[in-house]
């Protein structure tokens, strides 16, 4: 009886451990897939009414993301940034930077995905900011020619 | 009336003549002080306001006088002439008379030159030359200073270190730890990761190119050093031109290196006894031959190929013990400017207790050949409208920097050792505006420890020199030196790349923009400013001994911060944003824009904005600067161009009356978001 008993608390346990399993895997891979390089191409009339200096490109993939922005007067080069990132099953980004800074501000919400075609939209929670990118290969030399934003000596090299 | 009233003033003046030309003759032929001698001369007829600094290691038989006007130079001349003093111009071709009112030499060509017996009393000839109408000014012709012990140490271990990032095979880069600090303890026990000047990596992007050229304003140089010739200014004129005579009608004869102002030769001499290498050493640290498989690195040395690296232009002030007489120097800065020099780089300075930057400014000889090379153009398209000079601060451990370098118009360099914080003898405090390694023999508490100091080029024979009475000789080649020498000619190499670098983008800057991007091209040095570090102190009654330096003396008075190559070359490039966030008020860090010590900086609170750029953002208050942030909140998305000053040197500027920090202004663009990360990503 007391056999039994033992069995049946196993099975139990097995089963919510299944099931648990189950519903985490869910709540991981079920958000929108952003793999691949984009392209900054609209924030609002930030670039365009301003005519301000500002181009960026990003690329996801599997959980890791490289960011080349240049956002400055008559920068040269672009800046490269990167981290690690996860998408929601309610399609929310989310991540933080290597330096342990949230994606999306101190506040961390995240970004809202919406992808269509060769559009991604992300539009910040917190403050309801859209930015749309469009599917574009990263420009070797934007790559090949990118720097740290900090101290280059605290950083591995950048290629140049 | 009219001739009675010139009868009047005839006799006055005949009466002031004999006076002054009888207490002339009196100081020109004893000690004694005319004033004291109750000939009935009074204060109104020896205007001692004239006389602008007081005697400090003078040079004996000479005194500097600056004309009241350019029209005053043949009265006065034919005045001392009658009493056996020599008037003579100050500088080589400038003479008051041959000069036009108004010309950028005219104030220069005011100052002259009265040479007289050795014997004379300086100070009473000093009194009676300033009674004449004629002369504005009077100055002793004191000597400089350098700022270096003057001791070398050789190279006892082999360089082991690897500099992985950088793109030379000097054998001995892996020693020069100013450029590369990994932290080893082969360096110093306390040596701190990081503590160079970041230019491994700039050297990826610029080596230096031979438009750029530094005038190296020190002891002799050796042109022919086998790791400096390459990158030696060369006077093509004289070096194809006849021996002997002057070929380029610079009136200087076989300048081709440069010039001996000490000796008055175009013969460049660093090896007679008494000196030590130090303008060998100072060379090498700005532009020692890179990539050439021998020896050492130099900050803007090129890449090893014959069109890389800055050019060194030798200006001989010191010749062992002799020399560095303000009239030489003068004389050498004003031949830096007329032959093309863009950065003006002086190990050395002076003792005078000078109160304020007006007080050195309106009144003596160096500060007017200073203005004249700093608003001088050079060889370099990248700084078409003037010059930079560069100084030591000095070793003194005062809590000041020296002149010329406090003034200004000029950087003054204080010195870190491997650990990154303040070397035990430096200079620091109001006028000193930048750090840089200058090494130190003692870092951690070790005892005459070389590889803590910088390691450079020395000239290739031994010299003897003596100090304490004792006769010592130099290091053969390469060897370690320390001081605020030694840290200066980093800031002008780092310099120099930067103009290198604008060169080659195509790139123009005024010199007070190219300035304050240097000034801002910095890594903080105050966060590390705290409790004490171990080194040589004295005591107050004068002592050296091994101790516990108090560091937090140094605390906001070291400069900006502490150089960095590469973050000069990325301000060349361009200057990022910063972003700010719609709808809630915000501190935005300004390191991006005045280097990794902005928030330890002094700055004017208010910030200038137009009226367009405040609408922009939806400003409901003035933005402005708070505890070294900026202190904004946008209520609308935008960007918008607004102007922060920053004080460089000091809490305070100079008001002219005291030693003060030199303004740092800055443009900056603001993008306003619905989003702000504070590293900056856009993301």
């Amino acid at each position: 009886m007391i056999k039994m008993i033992r069995n049946f608390l196993y099975f139990l346990a097995a089963s919510f451990l299944v099931l648990g399993t189950v519903s985490c895997s869910e709540k991981i891979d079920t958000g929108t897939d952003i793999s691949g390089q984009w392209h900054l191409t609209d924030t609002g009339g930030l670039i365009e009414d301003q005519n301000m200096a500002i181009d960026v490109y990003i690329s996801f993939d599997s959980g890791n993301f490289s960011l080349y922005q240049k956002v400055g007067e008559d920068l040269l080069r672009y800046w490269y940034y990167d981290g690690t990132y996860s998408v929601s099953g309610d399609n929310v980004l989310t991540g933080r930077y290597t330096d342990g800074t949230r994606l999306g501000g101190a506040r961390g919400l995240g970004y809202s995905v919406s992808l269509s075609g060769d559009e991604l939209t992300l539009t910040e929670v917190a403050s309801g900011e859209v930015s749309v990118y469009r599917r574009a290969e990263i420009p070797s030399d934007v790559i090949d020619n990118a720097v740290p934003p900090v101290r280059s000596g605290d950083r591995p090299a950048p290629v140049l | 009336m009219v001739i009675k009233i010139l009868k009047q003033n005839m006799r006055r003046y005949c009466v002031t003549f004999a006076a002054v030309a009888g207490l002339l003759s009196t100081a020109l032929s004893c000690s004694i002080d005319p004033l004291e001698g109750g000939n009935g001369a009074g204060e109104a007829v020896f205007p001692s306001a004239k006389i602008v600094n007081v005697q400090d290691d003078p040079v004996e038989g000479s005194l500097l006088v600056r004309l009241k006007d350019l029209s005053a130079y043949e009265a006065l001349r034919q005045k001392l002439a009658a009493s056996g003093v020599t008037l003579a111009p100050m500088y080589r071709g400038l003479s008051a008379p041959a000069t036009k009112v108004g010309s950028p030499e005219a104030g220069l060509a005011c100052w002259c030159r009265l040479e007289f017996s050795s014997n004379a009393d300086l100070d009473s000839l000093a009194y009676a030359v300033a009674a004449y109408d004629e002369v504005g000014k009077v100055q002793f012709n004191n000597r400089m200073k350098v700022a270096s012990d003057g001791r070398s140490y050789p190279i006892t271990r082999s360089a082991s270190a690897s500099v992985s990032s950088a793109p030379f095979n000097d054998p001995e880069l892996g020693l020069q730890w100013h450029y590369y600090n990994d932290g080893s303890t082969d360096i110093a026990p306390t040596a701190r990761r990081g503590a160079d000047i970041n230019v491994t990596d700039a050297w990826r992007l610029e080596t230096g190119r031979p438009e750029v050229i530094v005038a190296v304003c020190d002891l002799g140089v050796q042109w022919n050093h086998p790791d400096l010739a390459a990158n030696m200014w060369v006077n093509v004129k004289e070096k194809n031109g006849v021996e002997g005579q002057t070929d380029d009608d610079n009136e200087y004869v076989d300048d081709i290196y440069g010039y001996n102002f000490v000796d008055d030769t175009g013969e460049i001499d660093w090896s007679s006894p008494g000196n030590t290498g130090h303008g060998t050493h100072v060379a090498g640290t700005v532009a020692a031959v890179n990539n050439n498989g021998i020896g050492v690195a130099g900050v803007a040395g090129g890449d090893g190929s014959p069109d890389s690296g800055v050019r060194i232009m030798a200006l001989q002030i010191f010749n062992g013990d002799r020399g560095a007489s303000v009239d030489k120097c003068c004389e050498a800065i004003k031949y830096a400017a007329d032959m093309g020099a863009c950065i003006l780089q002086c190990s050395w300075g002076n003792q005078t207790q000078f109160t304020g930057d007006d007080d050195f400014a309106s009144q003596n000889a160096e500060a007017e050949a200073l203005e004249y090379f700093i608003n001088h153009r050079g060889n370099c398209d990248a700084l078409p409208d003037g010059n930079i000079a560069i100084f030591a601060s000095g070793n003194d451990a005062w809590n000041r920097a020296a002149y010329p370098g406090a003034g200004r118009d000029c950087i003054s360099v204080t010195a870190v050792a491997s650990d990154g914080l303040p070397a035990y003898y430096t200079n620091y405090g109001p006028g000193c505006n930048i750090a840089a390694p200058g090494g130190e023999y003692f870092t951690g508490g070790m005892i005459d420890s070389e590889t803590g100091c910088v390691l450079s080029t020395m000239p290739t024979e031994p010299i003897d020199y003596t100090e304490g009475g004792e006769t010592l000789q130099t290091v053969t080649d390469y060897g370690y030196m320390q001081g605020t020498s030694m840290a200066c000619p980093h800031v002008s190499g780092v310099a120099a790349l930067g103009l290198s670098y604008a060169l080659t983008l195509g790139k123009t800057f005024t010199k007070d923009q190219f300035v304050s991007m240097l000034l801002t091209s910095v890594n903080d040095i105050d966060s590390r400013l705290f409790g004490t570090k171990q080194t040589l102190v004295t005591s107050a009654s004068g002592v050296q001994s091994m101790g516990d330096l108090d560091l937090t003396a140094y605390v906001g008075k070291m400069g900006t911060g502490t150089i960095d190559a590469w973050r000069l070359l990325m301000q060349i490039e361009g200057t990022p944003c910063l972003m700010a966030e719609v709808g809630r008020s915000q501190r935005l860090s300004l390191d991006s824009i005045f280097g990794g010590g902005s928030s330890g900086l002094s700055y004017i609170e208010n910030v200038t904005i137009s009226d367009e750029d405040y609408e922009a953002l939806g400003l409901l208050t003035p933005p402005v600067i708070k505890g070294g942030s900026l202190l904004i909140q946008p209520e609308k998305a935008g960007a918008a161009k607004l102007t922060v000053t920053a004080i460089a040197g000091a809490g305070t500027p100079s008001n002219g009356q005291t030693i003060g920090g030199s303004y740092i202004t800055k443009e900056i663009s603001v993008i306003a978001r619905g989003i702000s990360n504070g590293n900056g990503g856009w993301l």
